[in-house]
């Protein structure tokens, strides 16, 4: 699928070896990216992550005038993606395409010689924002019904793997809304998590709003409340927590990362160069038919803060979850 | 000991069984305990639990009814078995190692040298061929990266 | 039905019917490598699909997908080693077949099944896609685990002799299913530590270990029998007397592989494996399942090409997708704009229409391919021992290896190449083991999904009118041969009193 030369590639797979590219650190000055780049994800083939990876990377190779390839590390819920780029130098040819799921293996201390302080945020890929939904047999059409109704009783809450990513989003939200933290019935995905929505197995969920786009449409499932900045514009009149007081943000994000070590310059090259390849038509319309937010690509700047901010607040429910390992 | 042997072969399945069951059973004992604010009914321990004592429960029943009947030894195993195997894990030890590509061309002159196949210009035009092939597809083709090893760049 | 005739006519121009011969035999090819799966290859080509039109590029992903599913039984029956997990069962019969100097027998009649069970499961896709859609809301935690509970019971029938082995493997598959991630709790299982199986055990290292690296290390224990197989006999295609045989079995498996496919948490596998029951257990001589019955190839093979068309019933009416490959569809319908929904059916017609028709022609294409390659496959069989085997080993290891690139999933897949070894020497057939895996996870969460959706009261099952109905079918099923024994003896009794 890559298109590069012959005598490219074999210079790049001979430098790719451990042993041989060791000596590459530290001659910053030196053009950069000088061999292939590695994007290390968790998600095996096929998997969302995975297929972002693979988006990104269409246009990648012409910015970066060098070749990529993603290396599916799976397994440990981002373990084995982290100790791969872990035992490559920090030279700015290996980037991992992280998820909220690596900070969370990270802060159970389950990637060994690791810690949050080692990711440096390089550009986030995507934002996917959650957004609170019933189904039509539900008696709630509006959010403020919603929630008064919650102070009181515990609903059910479709999520995905308990201790996940989208568990804390209901926990964080619960305590935002000051609403009783509701039980948690678990999937294995969005899609299980729509049906039972429908079929009124559940009360209650937060799903990524191009999940259940077709449920929305048939009036079968009815989004309540954005968990974002702004209204997302599949479904204009769903007003936003901050618009009724509540001061919520919750999303699944994607985006670039490497571990720290590598040098700033080459920092700034990774960021520049990753955004122009995501600015692409071909990535922005593949956001969009997503339903990923508009702004989903970001820098440094703004990927490091919505990661050090996840960090913190994830530790924190971990915690009071009483989740220590 | 030849023929008919006083010890049906299914009293070694069910020994088996059994003494894989209990280990997995001791394992379920050392699982993480779930905090009190995650706890929702069965333990994550219960269901596996219930299938090692109906795996257990069933062996024993095997047992028991083996018991009573005599059979036919099994055949031996053949050497070439444990040969085979023992290539089969060298070969899955190495690869990280030497290449995926390389390592199982390789492996594959060898298992046929291992069965007696003497053809040697043919065992090795085969393998070489099947790993070029292998490599033009998975790594050139579809773009999964495969360990090289320290001969990748013969294969540039 | 006309409109649908009249849409696909228009719409078959030569560049896309050329585009689905090309996805369909991209598919069949890597359907039938071990190493690769249709669902691998959908995902690894998407971004490629991206510049192509709507039509053209879920055309070509959607002919990938048929192809796959029917490539898989090819390896199957040659090697015993399933390209594609939906093709494990088709192993069971298949290989005996072809080791029997029968392989083109066994993969003629794989190509009909195939065909048949997947345009069957086109046809319902056209007429019925809306209507069964909704079918899928009925279907919560209660009922799949009813639907899996029922699948379990077939667990003691599967294996043929000796129910109670069958039994134990059975059990020892539901216990390897709950290694990993606990999903209600967060609490790692059976782990020890090893990242790589945190995520749980490797539905293709199991597979490929159990089946192929089995076989190989039961051919070293075999290397001083000769066989002989002769290119005639070895390149025979089915008879008539085979397909009028199999005609039950082809029905049974395309109307359960359908309805099986429509129901999002289950795919191709399940739907092949209860197929293969199902067929076993109505025919008039099961002892023959296991060592070379034809019908034992058909039931499948029509379940798994059924399950393609019922999968893409929820992905294309709901935008929930039923399988691994149809997620990468639903991907790439996304990409290109599409909107899944039931709206599709009055806004494009013509746009599924052109899916439709292009499902058609795969199914076609790879029959055509399927009876034309048969004579020249079947000829696989006849290459010496030294050759075949190292490159069948030389396959597992790629495809256990590199669609995760996790090291444990090679072990696993030597692991179960030992275990599999074991259990063909002692007799335990590995079908209840695969099925124990594939319906293990499904048991256990949706058991513990619908205790909480019933705040712990098993008593909410009796509100569940469609749990309720496959509970009783399940027990139906359990008792009949007691039942019939009786009603027998109650006979004979009259007729000697």
């Amino acid at each position: 699928m890559m298109k590069t030369s012959p005598a490219l590639r074999r210079r790049t797979l001979l430098l790719a070896t451990p042993a041989l590219a060791m000596p590459a650190i530290g001659r910053a000055q030196e053009t950069f990216p000088s061999r292939t780049i590695e994007v290390v994800t968790h998600a095996g083939v096929g998997g969302g992550t995975d297929i972002t990876a693979r988006m990104m990377m269409v246009h990648a190779p012409g910015e970066f005038k060098q070749e990529l390839v993603v290396v599916n590390r799976v397994g440990g819920s981002g373990a084995a993606a982290l100790a791969y780029a872990a035992s490559k130098p920090r030279d700015g040819h290996t980037i991992l395409l992280i998820t909220q799921t690596h900070l969370l293996t990270l802060l159970r201390g389950r990637a060994p010689g690791l810690t949050y302080e080692d990711i440096v945020g390089v550009a986030r890929a995507t934002e996917d924002p959650q957004v609170l939904m019933v189904g039509k047999g539900s008696p709630f059409r509006t959010a403020k019904d919603f929630l008064e109704a919650a102070k009181t009783t515990k609903f059910k809450f479709g999520t995905t793997q308990v201790g996940g990513v989208d568990h804390l989003a209901v926990y964080g939200f619960a305590k935002e809304a000051g609403i009783q933290q509701p039980t948690i019935v678990p999937f294995r995905g969005g899609g299980d998590i729509a049906i039972n929505l429908v079929s009124g197995n559940i009360d209650a969920a937060l799903v990524n709003p191009a999940e259940p786009e077709a449920q929305i449409k048939a009036g079968d499932i009815i989004p309540l409340l954005v968990l974002h900045e702004e209204r997302v514009p599949s479904i204009p009149d769903t007003p936003t927590a901050k618009e009724i007081g509540i001061n919520s943000t919750h999303a699944t994000v994607r985006g670039f990362a490497v571990l720290k070590g590598v040098p700033e310059d080459r920092l700034a090259i990774l960021e520049e160069k990753l955004i122009k390849a995501m600015s692409t038509p071909l990535y922005q319309n593949y956001l969009a038919s997503t339903g990923q937010a508009k702004g989903s690509v970001a820098g440094r700047r703004v990927w490091q803060a919505q990661l050090d901010a996840f960090y913190r607040t994830g530790r924190e429910a971990l915690a009071e979850l009483g989740i220590t390992r | 000991m030849r023929g008919q042997d006083w010890r049906h072969p299914d009293l070694a399945v069910a020994a088996v069984v059994v003494a894989f069951g209990a280990a997995a059973f001791v394992a379920t004992l050392g699982f993480d305990r779930v905090p009190e604010a995650l706890m929702e009914g069965m333990g994550p321990e219960r269901f596996p639990q219930l299938v090692i004592g109906t795996m257990v429960l069933l062996a024993v029943l095997l047992g028991v009814r083996a018991l009573g009947l005599s059979a036919p030894a099994l055949p031996r195993i053949p050497p070439m078995f444990a040969a085979t195997l023992a290539l089969l894990v060298a070969a899955v030890v190495v690869f990280p190692h030497l290449g995926l590509v390389p390592t199982m061309t390789a492996a594959m002159v060898a298992l046929g040298a291992l069965w007696g196949e003497r053809r040697w210009h043919l065992l090795v035009g085969v393998a070489l061929a099947f790993g070029l092939a292998v490599h033009l597809l998975f790594v050139r083709t579809l773009g999964i990266s495969l360990p090289v090893g320290p001969f990748g760049f013969l294969l540039g | 039905m006309i409109d649908f005739l009249a849409g696909a006519a228009s719409i078959m121009t030569p560049e896309l019917f050329g585009i689905v011969l090309l996805g369909t035999m991209l598919g069949v090819f890597v359907g039938a490598l071990p190493g690769l799966s249709g669902s691998t290859t959908a995902a690894l080509l998407l971004p490629l699909t991206v510049t192509m039109s709507p039509i053209a590029a879920i055309a070509f992903l959607g002919a990938i997908y048929c192809g796959a599913n029917y490539g898989g039984s090819i390896t199957a029956i040659l090697i015993n080693t399933p390209g594609d997990p939906s093709a494990s069962a088709t192993a069971l019969d298949g290989y005996p077949l072809a080791a029997r100097g029968e392989a083109g027998r066994a993969l003629g009649m794989a190509a009909v099944a195939s065909t048949l069970g997947g345009i069957f499961s086109v046809c319902v896709l056209v007429v019925a896609t809306p209507l069964l859609a909704r079918f899928a809301y009925n279907f919560g935690p209660p009922e799949y685990f009813a639907l899996a509970v029922f699948g379990l019971s077939m667990l003691g029938a599967v294996g043929g002799a000796g129910a109670l082995k069958s039994l134990i493997a059975g059990c020892l598959g539901v216990l390897l299913a709950t290694v990993g991630m606990d999903l209600t709790t967060g609490v790692e299982r059976f782990t020890f530590g090893i990242p790589d199986l945190s995520d749980g055990i490797g539905f293709v290292p199991v597979l490929t270990g159990l089946f192929a690296v089995a076989e190989l290390l039961d051919q070293s224990t075999r290397l001083d029998e000769r066989v002989e197989r002769h290119p005639l006999t070895a390149a025979k295609l089915p008879s008539r007397q085979d397909f009028r045989r199999s005609g039950k079995a082809i029905g049974i498996g395309a109307v359960m592989g359908t309805a099986i496919g429509v129901l999002p948490a289950l795919g191709a596998t399940t739907a092949a494996i209860l197929a293969y029951n199902e067929v076993r257990r109505v025919s008039k001589h099961p002892e023959e399942f296991g060592k070379g019955a034809i019908e034992g190839i058909a039931g499948p093979e029509a379940a798994n090409n059924g399950a393609v068309g019922g999968s893409m019933v929820p992905t294309l009416a709901l935008g929930i997708p039923g399988s691994g490959t149809t997620a990468i569809i639903l991907a790439g319908l996304l990409v290109q704009g599409v909107r899944p929904g039931p709206h599709l059916f009055n806004e494009q017609p013509e746009f599924l229409y052109a899916v439709f028709s292009s499902m058609l022609a795969a199914n076609l294409i790879f029959l055509c391919a399927g009876l034309f390659m048969a004579k020249l496959f079947a000829m696989i069989t006849l290459i010496p021992n030294a050759f075949l085997w190292p490159a069948v080993l030389f396959c597992s290891v790629i495809g256990a290896y590199a669609p995760n690139q996790a090291m444990g999933d090679v072990w696993t897949m030597l692991v179960f190449g030992v275990v599999g070894f074991f259990f063909r020497r002692h007799g335990i057939s590995p079908a209840p083991l695969v099925m124990g895996l594939v319906l293990g996870q499904l048991v256990e969460e949706s058991l513990k999904q619908s205790l909480i959706i019933f705040d712990q009261s098993w008593a909410g099952f009796l509100g569940r009118p469609i749990a309720l109905v496959l509970f009783a079918v399940t027990v139906a099923t359990l008792m009949a041969p007691v039942l019939l024994r009786a009603a027998r003896r109650l006979g004979a009794l009259r007729a000697s009193g």
